[in-house]
């Protein structure tokens, strides 16, 4: 048994036991490492660039009753515009937007431009509309600074 | 021999471990799970030292010490012998001078009382001695109860002062220890969360829907879905968007039941469906609007437009006149009754248009069959032989350059662009009329305007009551103006020459392509559609689509449905569906929709209720009026009808007989901006006088009274109150004008007395929403006073200077506003 012979499988017996104890070093230092799944590789679109359900609610609120003052681009020239003391706010207007919390959208849309030290040419549109709905409104305006129909507006 | 298995078995067992290894390395649910306690763990963590922090803080510390050090201080202080002393001392004698004060006043009053008599004796006798004694009196008695005040006054603000100091510095203590409390207890809650964070166990979670028949273990590694703590976090880690499981808890609804997937497998390919033979892989991302359809199959769905649009698209686009689709009310054919068609149109016209009907009307819902040119020749001989008994009376357009001028007028005047459009603009509720000329016959045109429904039992065009010279004075418009040298013209009329032989291949063709489906045709009437049932569409798997001999998409429910829309045959040339030119948009919103027509088991507890269809049919004159006139096009009465004009079902209520009655004599539009779309119909007085007495009778609101106002109620000061309204408070005057001043998107309100009844006004400004539902108008919630007061001013609102030269405003509502 403890023939010279027999040394040789033993070592290599050995050797192949050693990549097996380092495999099982690296699992037990390394353990699951969770990474964020990626989307199914199916063949289907991913979201289409552009507004996403709730942001095209909110267009659609926002082009039903807004757009007659705040205008169809968001940029304040709606039809109604000309007849109001205060000039309605410019949406696209991103500096100006960029200093506005989403609080304050919501608030001003849901207590009025009187309520928050503003024109109270602007109405409280709290009972009118739910604060989803709101929400929703604040989403799109949010998109509007910077829109190409605004670039397009320009153009114009 | 043995070692050479030795070998081979060891190798073996070092693979096996390997892949033992690689699974618990590769991300899995338990690796999700643990990097999400990670996560809320080191959150909670830097919650906690912050809380700690601000509980801890020097400054917070430092206030908190040097407030109570004040109050101790003021509370000894004011607890001190000789302060009580003071304090009792302060207090017995406030007592003492408030009585003294008391007996002061009383006396001034018995002096006064005296003065007052003897003033009027003065006039009478002249005891002048008396009076200036008395006087004297008087003035040295109003000096003693000046002084007690004073004193009182004076005394009372030192105690007042001495209580306030010790009573707003407990105040304040009181307020930080309060906020102290608070944080502490934020702290402790923190702590627990924490705890219960550690000792989660990392486990398979599991929701049992026994009504759905389902197990989902979605959250297992969508551990963030349920939890509101990561919104911006990546998946699975995120919380689930929107407002979605505030409705729709996982609890109740699971995550399949709108995702799709595999909700029991608990691998990522596998719960998503993405494995063979699975039939509800994950629905993606655009496409979930479908799954809302599953359960909300009638109304409009809050935050779902695409999935509103495509129900309405397949409705409109007459998808259910070849296919049945469950959840849509049977509707109307949506092309015209085709029954006597031979009587209205040109031969040469026909060809074209059955040749590529977008041709002739760029938006036209009709789809293009592809017909070769023998089907076309065929079906233009049919449908030429479809003629009544009595051929329509032949007629030459007159092109006499008044009548024209006059037809034009007409044209105008009668508003036909409400519902028709003339090269692109104008309404949509009826065919296009710029080529009208070269598509039907002066006789037909004479005919169909005299009395509409003679030749179309089911036309929306409403009968206008014109006078023999009115009718001729339109055909010659009609005839002249919308005529395209391109096209075959008017006047050259050949004739076709047809057989049985030609009629029974007609036939053949005609149920081959389903035109029954949009049009009636007679000996059609009880033929089946030929389009697929799509009641279960949704549902149908992958292997069960017909991708044919196309090989350019893949193989996914989505990519062949929106292949199908986009270019209907291009699976098989033997394909019979027309091409509807959808554009993308409308292909992703049909695609959506499609997606909801599922025959999956839906308990019924999870449905949304269906609102029953509205069965109101007028009675009487009032309703043979309107099923001539085709109020029901524009109009709602009762749940049914139209929403392009106002609701009437309250008319009667809302606006007063006269202005109703002059109304309907001469209509015009209350809202500036709104183009003038009621037509005039020209009913004769009687006519007019049904229209309101039903109104009166029956198109009432019980609860809103006629007047609301007794006559002497309606004074200044009330309409001077409700101005102040008007302008200040509520800026009525940004959507509304009186006189010239004002926006314009609301109604005109200077003559609105006139218009709207006390009732429905007062109604209206203390929530209009109750009145109408969908109304645009800001709701204020207005107390009863201020409806009244904002009432009497509209009530009693005068043309100003400024006003009274502008022309009586012909104006007009639509849409929702107080009209």
């Amino acid at each position: 048994m403890r023939s010279p012979q027999n040394q040789g499988p033993r070592l290599r017996y050995a050797i192949l036991l050693l990549p097996l104890l380092a495999a099982f070093a690296a699992a037990w230092r390394l353990g699951p490492q969770a990474q964020p799944l990626a989307q199914p590789t199916a063949a289907v679109p991913a979201q289409p660039p552009g507004l996403s359900r709730v942001e095209e609610t909110g267009k659609r609120l926002y082009v039903a009753i807004c757009a007659y003052c705040h205008g169809v681009n968001g940029d304040g020239f709606g039809l109604n515009a000309p007849n109001l003391a205060v000039p309605p706010r410019d949406h696209t207007d991103a500096s100006y937007m960029a200093s506005r919390t989403e609080e304050q959208l919501f608030a001003v849309i849901k207590y009025g431009g009187g309520a928050q030290g503003k024109s109270n040419l602007m109405p409280p549109w709290g009972g009118r509309l739910s604060d989803r709905e709101i929400t929703a409104l604040v989403a799109y305006v949010r998109t509007l600074p910077g829109t190409p129909a605004k670039q397009q507006n320009m153009k114009q | 021999m043995i070692r050479r298995w030795s070998a081979i078995s060891g190798a073996l067992l070092l693979l096996l471990f390997l892949l033992v290894v690689y699974l618990e390395v590769t991300p899995n649910w338990k690796s999700y799970q643990q990097r999400f306690n990670h996560m809320e763990e080191a959150k909670l963590k830097e919650d906690f030292r912050r809380a700690s922090e601000r509980l801890g803080h020097p400054e917070m510390r430092e206030r908190l010490r040097a407030l109570q050090a004040e109050h101790r201080r003021l509370r000894d202080e004011f607890e001190k012998p000789e302060t009580q002393q003071d304090y009792h001392e302060a207090s017995r004698t406030l007592r003492d001078l408030e009585e003294r004060l008391e007996r002061a006043q009383a006396n001034l009053q018995k002096i006064r009382a005296e003065y007052q008599s003897l003033e009027r004796d003065f006039i009478l006798a002249s005891e002048e001695r008396q009076m200036a004694q008395l006087k004297r009196k008087l003035e040295a008695a109003k000096v003693v109860v000046a002084q007690a005040v004073a004193a009182r006054d004076g005394l009372k603000q030192q105690v007042d002062a001495q209580r306030a100091r010790v009573n707003a510095c407990t105040a304040n203590l009181k307020a930080i220890e309060q906020q102290l409390t608070q944080i502490a207890a934020e702290k402790e809650k923190l702590a627990a969360d924490l705890a219960k964070v550690r000792a989660r166990k990392i486990e398979i979670q599991q929701v049992s829907l026994d009504e759905l028949s389902m197990v989902d273990r979605c959250t297992t590694c969508h551990v963030g879905a349920t939890r509101t703590l990561f919104r911006d976090a990546a998946v699975p880690f995120r919380a689930h968007a929107g407002y979605y499981l505030e409705d729709h808890p996982v609890g109740k609804f699971g995550c399949a039941t709108c995702h799709g997937g595999q909700p029991r497998a608990t691998k990522m390919r596998a719960a998503h469906g993405d494995v063979p033979h699975w039939p509800k892989p994950l629905i993606p991302n655009p496409f979930l609007g479908g799954s809302c359809g599953k359960c909300h199959r009638e109304e409009e769905v809050p935050f779902e437009p695409p999935l509103n649009d495509g129900r309405k698209l397949f409705a409109e686009a007459g998808c259910v006149g070849c296919h049945d689709a469950e959840g849509l009310r049977p509707k109307e054919k949506i092309g015209p009754d085709l029954s006597r068609v031979g009587e209205k149109v040109q031969p040469e016209w026909l060809s074209r248009w059955l040749r590529n009907p977008r041709d002739y009307l760029p938006r036209t819902r009709m789809p293009n069959f592809l017909l070769s040119d023998e089907e076309i020749a065929t079906l233009q001989k049919f449908l030429l032989s479809l003629k009544s008994q009595q051929p329509p009376a032949e007629m030459v357009a007159p092109h006499a350059p008044e009548l024209i001028a006059a037809g034009e007028k007409l044209f105008r005047e009668s508003r036909c662009i409400t519902c028709h459009a003339v090269e692109g603009r104008g309404g949509t509720l009826a065919p296009d009329l710029s080529r009208v000329a070269n598509k039907v016959g002066p006789g037909w045109v004479y005919r169909f305007l005299k009395d509409p429904k003679q030749y179309f039992p089911r036309t929306r065009m409403p009968r206008y009551r014109f006078d023999e010279e009115q009718l001729r004075a339109l055909v010659a418009y009609l005839m002249d103006k919308f005529q395209d040298s391109e096209w075959p013209a008017p006047e050259k009329v050949q004739q076709v020459a047809i057989t049985e032989a030609d009629l029974a291949a007609g036939r053949i063709l005609v149920r081959k392509y389903g035109c029954y489906g949009c049009h009636d045709l007679p000996g059609f009437e009880k033929a089946a559609k030929v389009g697929t049932e799509l009641n279960a569409f949704a549902d149908k798997e992958v292997e069960r689509l017909d991708f044919g001999t196309f090989k350019g998409i893949p193989k996914s429910w989505y990519a062949w449905t929106r292949t199908k829309l986009k270019s209907p045959r291009i699976f098989r040339d033997s394909l019979k569906m027309p091409d509807f030119a959808f554009t993308d948009e409308e292909v992703e919103v049909l695609t959506v929709f499609l997606g909801s027509l599922s025959e999956e088991n839906i308990p019924p507890g999870y449905r949304a209720p269906l609102k029953p269809a509205s069965t109101y049919e007028p009675e009487g004159e009032f309703g043979k009026l309107v099923a001539d006139l085709n109020c029901f096009v524009c109009h709602t009465i009762r749940g049914r009808g139209g929403t392009l004009a106002p609701d009437l079902s309250n008319l009667g209520s809302r606006v007063r007989s006269d202005w109703l009655r002059a109304f309907l004599k001469n209509p015009y539009s209350v809202r500036l901006y709104m183009p003038e779309r009621m037509p005039k119909f020209n009913l004769t007085d009687a006519e007019v006088e049904t229209i309101v007495s039903y109104a009166k009778m029956v198109l009432v609101n019980d609860s809103i009274p006629e007047k609301v106002f007794a006559p002497r109620e309606l004074t200044t000061a009330l309409a001077a109150q409700g101005r102040r309204l008007y302008f200040q408070k509520y800026a009525c005057q940004a959507c509304h004008q009186i006189g010239l001043e004002g926006g314009a998107i609301g109604p005109e309100l200077t003559e609105i007395s006139k218009r709207l009844t006390e009732g429905w006004l007062l109604a209206w400004l203390k929530g209009s929403q109750k009145l109408v539902p969908n109304v645009k108008e800001p709701q204020y919630g207005m107390s009863e006073e201020e409806a009244r007061a904002l009432a009497a001013f509209l009530l009693t609102v005068k043309k100003t200077n400024r006003a009274a030269g502008r022309v009586p405003a012909p104006v007009a509502p639509s849409g929702n506003g107080p009209s």
